[in-house]
């Protein structure tokens, strides 16, 4: 009587069932040239202009409550749809925006949530060109849920997703993690955590761009979010010839989400982000990645940090190097970590 | 990366218990009675750090884990009749002895999650009908389900109830002391449960001449607790120690202890994998008969029954490591739990499969 046949909301966590799903029931009908990889967006030339390739991504927002603090649901869509197309080395440029709303949604909140979304569009220079809209009975949906599409052109001509990793290279983290998980949870109905934490939404669009112009030096850029930072390590690993460790002290975190994710007991490695990455860099141009992210004016990078290396032992694992000498596996996550987050 | 202080001062532990282990002839079984150990040493990596003669084994502590199946057949017999079930999470994806759970019936408002007890007071107002809160735990977590229940007493909540299978940590430790085919010969007592019931309630291990010691949960710690087990074997001087002064008392935490004496009674309690262990679990008092959800719903006794082919009783009792359980990893996975230990956040089974993997 296990419920193996029926979706679960571990299905969307971005952990191992959520794979599953797709590379299971999705991906063998879709597969085809231009949707090889599991990235979070495709390349594929421009019809237009030979030579160039466009990057096209997509993306759906269910995050509960909608509005939060640091940002609200709009200000997620625009960001994390122009993330995606920038961790894949795409300027982005155009999104579309689809709104399913329920039947008693506040109109007011709704408008708050299109005026953040403009803002954070002209913030980020995408234009929003296409939309839609439905609304569905009271009871039948959560609120607002946001769908996007976003076009991007490329301007960082390497792969980006893993194929290039060597061993040797270091592991960098643009900024610190937790907070938006944190954000979320501490507003959610019933918890009150008197925190202030903020979302850590932001656009990385320009720190990616201080990594493109290391050329090859940069390996592998992923936004960390569903899934945190142990879903993007893992996804690096699985399958090839090398492991990842890093250790524990050297991961930038704020002081009151570490100690919100303490209370809580949650895992810091799997916690959402939507203002963080990992980027994989060759050793000699790492300590210079991390000054430019730290130094960036948007404030982004503020807490960059080398946090491991890649390395030849415990093949196609995660290993972390704990405070005290010892070590753990950084598995995938697994288990429903928190639901509706971005 | 500099090392951090923190570091040298591990470093310098583990080679005192190397230096130590060297000088002892026999090989040292530790036992970490507490769920919230065998998470947190795992997480750190001890296993790693200690000499292959000093073995880290699991026990009871994990309060998902030593409740019997029939347990949670019982919940959903409850929510077949009407009732909302409101519970930790770690309860939501434990097997019935049918196989069901109660995460099945989360969409459909039957059973909602608290982070802490008091929320039933708040969900009280939201929900129509019975409300019964699922009272699993030990000592650390019974006080605070027991004062939430004093409120709901206090404020006359109507339809509100506790259903009790609290467990408590003494007299399991004696089962354990008992049992023959224990390869156990020392312990590393829990920090939060001590915190309530104070030192003073492992005076009787003292006659069992079994190392003993009361340690938090950092990594330097646990260390720190471990070498000094390995000092009372070199002196040969077993006692109780407690290196958790900073938090945990000789006589504990008395409004906490006072809390569930005024609501619980001691009772003779079923374990999974243990059996029936006398004085091991608190019950509701006769006189709070009104909001026990075991008398008002008669529900079944519990009793012990265990999948096919899961060892979570061996595990619980420290006679198995969890990847020496056939199911480990196989059949039973975090996303497809067949036992109670490979559900629980604090199970050894999901704790081995997180830090150290299926080819552990």
């Amino acid at each position: 009587m296990k419920d193996k046949k029926t979706i679960r909301l571990e299905h969307g966590s971005g952990g191992v069932l959520t794979r599953q799903l797709i590379e299971e029931i999705i991906y063998p009908y879709l597969k085809n040239d231009s949707y090889s990889e599991l990235d979070d967006a495709s390349l594929f030339p421009s019809p237009a202009a030979p030579g160039e390739k466009l990057a096209f991504t997509t993306d759906s927002y269910v995050v509960d409550p909608p509005i939060f603090r640091g940002g609200n649901i709009g200000k997620l869509a625009v960001f994390g749809t122009a993330n995606d197309l920038a961790v894949s080395g795409a300027e982005p440029l155009y999104m579309s925006l689809g709104v399913i709303l329920e039947q008693g949604f506040s109109i007011d909140d709704f408008e708050s949530i299109i005026k953040t979304l403009a803002q954070s569009a002209r913030e980020a220079n995408v234009k929003v060109i296409t939309g839609d809209t439905k609304v569905v009975p009271a009871g039948k949906g959560g609120g607002v849920f946001l769908n996007t599409a976003g076009i991007g052109r490329q301007v960082f001509p390497h792969s980006l997703g893993g194929s290039r990793v060597q061993i040797g290279d270091k592991v960098i983290l643009s900024n610190h993690i937790g907070a938006h998980g944190v954000a979320i949870l501490s507003q959610r109905e019933g918890l009150e955590l008197g925190t202030t934490i903020q979302s850590d939404c932001a656009f990385l669009y320009p720190l990616c761009r201080e990594l493109y112009s290391l050329g090859l030096d940069l390996r592998f850029l992923r936004d960390a979010t569903r899934g945190g930072i142990a879903a993007v390590l893992n996804e690096v690993v699985e399958k090839r010839d090398f492991a990842i460790e890093i250790d524990e002290e050297a991961i930038p975190v704020l002081e009151d989400v570490k100690s919100t994710i303490e209370l809580l007991g949650l895992n810091l490695y799997e916690i959402a982000n939507e203002g963080a990455f990992i980027a994989i860099m060759a050793a000699d141009k790492a300590e210079e990645a991390v000054v430019r992210l730290k130094k960036h004016p948007s404030g982004s990078g503020s807490m960059a940090a080398i946090i491991g290396k890649v390395t030849q032992n415990h093949c196609s694992r995660v290993v972390v190097n704990t405070a005290i000498g010892g070590q753990r596996l950084l598995d995938f996550p697994r288990g429903l970590l928190l639901p509706r987050i971005c | 990366m500099p090392m951090s202080e923190s570091r040298n001062r591990a470093k310098l532990l583990a080679h005192k218990i190397r230096e130590m282990a060297a000088h002892i002839d026999q090989e040292i079984n530790i036992m970490e009675v507490c769920g919230t150990h065998t998470v947190a040493l795992r997480r750190e990596g001890i296993h790693g750090i200690l000499p292959p003669t000093i073995n880290l084994v699991s026990g009871p502590g994990c309060p998902v884990c030593v409740t019997p199946a029939n347990y949670i057949d019982n919940a959903l017999e409850l929510i077949k009749d009407g009732a909302v079930i409101a519970t930790f999470g770690d309860m939501l994806k434990v097997p019935s002895s049918t196989g069901e759970n109660l995460a099945a019936f989360m969409g459909q408002g039957k059973v909602r999650t608290v982070y802490s007890p008091f929320d039933i007071i708040r969900l009280r107002d939201e929900i129509q009908g019975p409300l019964v809160f699922l009272g699993i735990g030990f000592e650390t977590t019974i006080p605070t389900i027991a004062a939430t229940f004093k409120e709901v007493l206090a404020r006359k909540l109507s339809q509100t109830y506790l259903y009790t299978a609290f467990k408590t940590v003494p007299n399991a430790l004696r089962a354990l002391l008992a049992d023959k085919e224990s390869r156990v010969n020392a312990f590393l007592l829990p920090g939060h449960v001590s915190v309530v019931i104070g030192e003073r309630a492992y005076d009787f291990l003292k006659s069992y001449k079994v190392p003993s010691v009361i340690s938090g949960f950092k990594g330097e710690e646990m260390l720190t607790a471990i070498a000094a087990i390995l000092k009372q074997f070199n002196d040969k001087a077993p006692t109780v120690e407690n290196r958790y002064h900073q938090v945990v008392s000789r006589e504990g935490n008395p409004k906490a202890l006072a809390v569930m004496d005024e609501l619980l009674c001691p009772e003779d309690a079923l374990w999974r994998g243990f059996g029936l262990i006398k004085e091991s679990g608190l019950k509701l008092r006769k006189k709070w008969a009104a909001i026990d959800a075991a008398r008002v719903f008669g529900l079944s006794p519990l009793k012990n029954s265990e999948p096919p082919g899961c060892c979570c009783a061996q595990v619980v009792q420290g006679k198995i490591k969890p990847n020496h359980c056939p199911l480990f990893g196989r059949g039973c996975t975090p996303e497809d739990p067949v036992g109670p230990c490979m559900v629980s956040s604090e199970g050894s089974c999901a704790a081995y499969f997180k830090y150290l993997g299926v080819e552990a």
